[in-house]
């Protein structure tokens, strides 16, 4: 009590060595910001594909032996892993890499995507979203696919790309928009899962349409259904699967028996990577 | 300049692009690149009719981060306008490293508007902000027309279009929306609100007695952060909470930033406020130092002493 007292009453009368503390402060401050965008920059925001066992490599077997034997039990169903950057955009990021991944495999598909892609602009621009800024994202995307369709770009110049903050974050945008895009359009059917006494619109703007915040179960139903792919989702921790299982399938009810990914993700606490289902092998 | 720059580059597109929107002034704002730097532009906006800020035609650099539209644009207001210091960083969004609330589809217009709207609203005691009394705005703004930038040799008055009626009821609207959305503040009110925070909090915590928690309570319910505010004081200085009857000015900002430390609660920093207790916990140290030398000096005398008798008792 006595000392918030006293600092009060140095704050008031000295007005200018205040000035000078809180400067000092903000130095500090951005300082530390800068370590923890630097920590995460460390990082690749797309990783190569390597083996899932540099995974199981990650825990100890003693300390963290749930996490340690969960990784040995996928190395049976899955052959690799590609890291995702964990700077809070790793949901979508690692859809759009399983994504352009598949298209690069098939020119088909990637005419396919194209077609819904420009359909989304339209979309977009129909459900009011601002000016020609969110068009312009649409438009990067395309001009992005259309790149690899017409042979342009080759896979390596694809993941240099991908790997290219400043580009990686402009495709990615295209799809923090049709997610929020997807769940405006179906705004009846999502408004009652939305908490906290926010709007819809509230909820897309400052949970999916601003850039480094994490996707929640509602953000990844939405782009599931927006990008029109099957995804599922294996979990390392059973407590944080929805279903309470070890893997979530999605669109939901989908079981296990018919349905084949497209993309699969692996989820620890917080963070989604790629991971890739070994070759089948011919018996 | 498209020369000087990598076209590719999606940043660099969309800045042309935007260059290419804003290429025309319009009645309310105007905004174009300097000519040798494409991450550095000027802007002019005109303050709306029926504010302090009638008449008046503010300029300003923007400074944009590498990664915009990622991160958001920084503002730097140039002519005297009584509500923001001059050639300081107004950040959109609080700052640049907490984007948070800054969307990568807004645009520099978007920026601006919000700018234009926020002109009226109470800075509220924040830092790098400046309550000056409506009577020295309104004289501002009357000067800020024939005001002329060193850099670019804009003069105010030939910046924008002649204002209509019509054409500035549209743009104020959309004015007054954004505002709401966006904050303006200088980047140290950040770290202000924090510190006020917590003091506020280990107040509370200390007496809680129920004039505290009233007030509490009746600001919450008064809504939004940027509403203006009880105080007719001069508010330029730090929002510290000083008594208790003052908390309820103070609590308008506070959902706000106790949404903010928690944001931050990872990145805490050891508050660099002189520690007033070190007063008291000096001298105890001191004091106890003391007594230990006097000790240990006694026993060694006495020890010297019983020695010294011993030889001279042999």
């Amino acid at each position: 009590m006595l000392q918030t007292d006293m600092v009060h009453g140095s704050s008031e009368n000295q007005t200018t060595s205040t000035e000078a503390i809180t400067e000092d402060e903000i130095l500090l401050q951005d300082q530390q910001l800068k370590r923890i965008e630097d920590e995460q920059k460390s990082a690749p925001l797309v990783g190569d594909k390597c083996s899932l066992f540099s995974l199981v490599a990650l825990y100890d077997p003693d300390t963290s032996s749930a996490f340690f034997s969960k990784a040995n039990e996928l190395t049976e169903v899955y052959s690799d892993i590609r890291f995702i950057r964990g700077d809070g955009n790793c949901f979508y990021r690692a859809v759009l890499v399983g994504l352009v991944e598949i298209m690069l495999a098939d020119k088909e598909k990637l005419r396919k995507f194209i077609t819904s892609s420009k359909e989304w602009t339209e979309k977009l621009v129909k459900l009011g979203f601002p000016d020609w800024t969110c068009t312009d994202f649409c438009e990067f995307f395309i001009e992005f696919l259309q790149n690899i369709y017409d042979g342009k770009d080759n896979a390596d110049a694809v993941f240099k790309n991908l790997n290219d903050d400043n580009t990686a974050n402009y495709l990615l945008m295209f799809f923090r928009l049709i997610t929020s895009g997807h769940l405006k359009e179906n705004a009846a059917h999502y408004e009652p899962f939305i908490g906290e006494g926010l709007t819809l619109a509230q909820y897309c703007e400052t949970e999916i349409e601003a850039m480094w915040k994490e996707s929640d179960h509602l953000a990844i139903i939405a782009l599931v259904k927006a990008t029109n792919i099957r995804l599922r989702i294996e979990y390392m921790d059973r407590s944080e699967a929805p279903n309470g299982g070890w893997h979530h399938n999605l669109p939901d009810g989908n079981d296990d028996a018919s349905f084949v990914p497209d993309i699969t993700l692996l989820y620890r606490p917080g963070h989604y990577d790629l991971i890739y289902k070994k070759p089948a092998v011919a018996s | 300049m498209t020369e000087m720059y990598n076209t590719k580059n999606a940043g660099v597109r969309r800045l042309m692009q935007e260059a290419k929107e804003l290429s025309k002034p319009t009645e309310m704002y105007h905004a174009q690149p300097m000519e040798d730097n494409l991450f550095e532009w000027h802007f002019t906006i005109r303050g709306t009719i029926g504010t302090d800020f009638e008449g008046g035609i503010y300029h300003g650099r923007i400074i944009f981060p590498a990664d915009y539209p990622m991160k958001p644009p920084n503002l730097i207001l140039l002519t005297p306008n009584g509500r923001f210091e001059l050639n300081k960083k107004i950040c959109l969004s609080i700052s640049g490293y907490h984007p948070e609330t800054w969307l990568p589809s807004w645009s520099i217009r978007t920026a601006l508007l919000a700018l234009v709207g926020f002109l009226p609203s109470s800075p509220a005691g924040a830092l790098g902000s400046l309550d000056y009394p409506p009577k020295e705005r309104k004289r501002l703004a009357k000067l800020s027309a024939d005001w002329k930038c060193k850099e670019c040799g804009c003069l105010m008055k030939d910046a924008l279009l002649p204002i209509t009626e019509d054409g500035q009821s549209k743009v104020n609207e959309e004015a007054k929306k954004l505002a709401t959305q966006v904050k303006f503040q200088d980047e140290s009110v950040l770290k202000q609100q924090e510190t006020a925070t917590e003091e506020t909090v280990e107040r509370q915590e200390e007496n809680e007695t129920a004039e505290t928690t009233v007030a509490v309570e009746a600001s919450r319910e008064t809504g939004t952060p940027n509403e203006p505010v009880l105080s007719e004081s001069v508010h330029t200085e730090v929002p510290t909470p000083v008594t208790t009857s003052e908390s309820m000015v103070q609590e308008p900002n506070q959902e706000q930033s106790s949404q903010l430390s928690h944001q931050l609660t990872a990145r805490q920093l050891p508050s660099s406020n002189f520690d007033w207790s070190l007063l008291l916990k000096i001298p105890l140290a001191l004091l106890c130092v003391a007594v230990f030398i006097i000790l240990l000096a006694r026993r060694v005398f006495v020890e010297n002493e019983s020695a010294l008798r011993d030889v001279s008792e042999l």
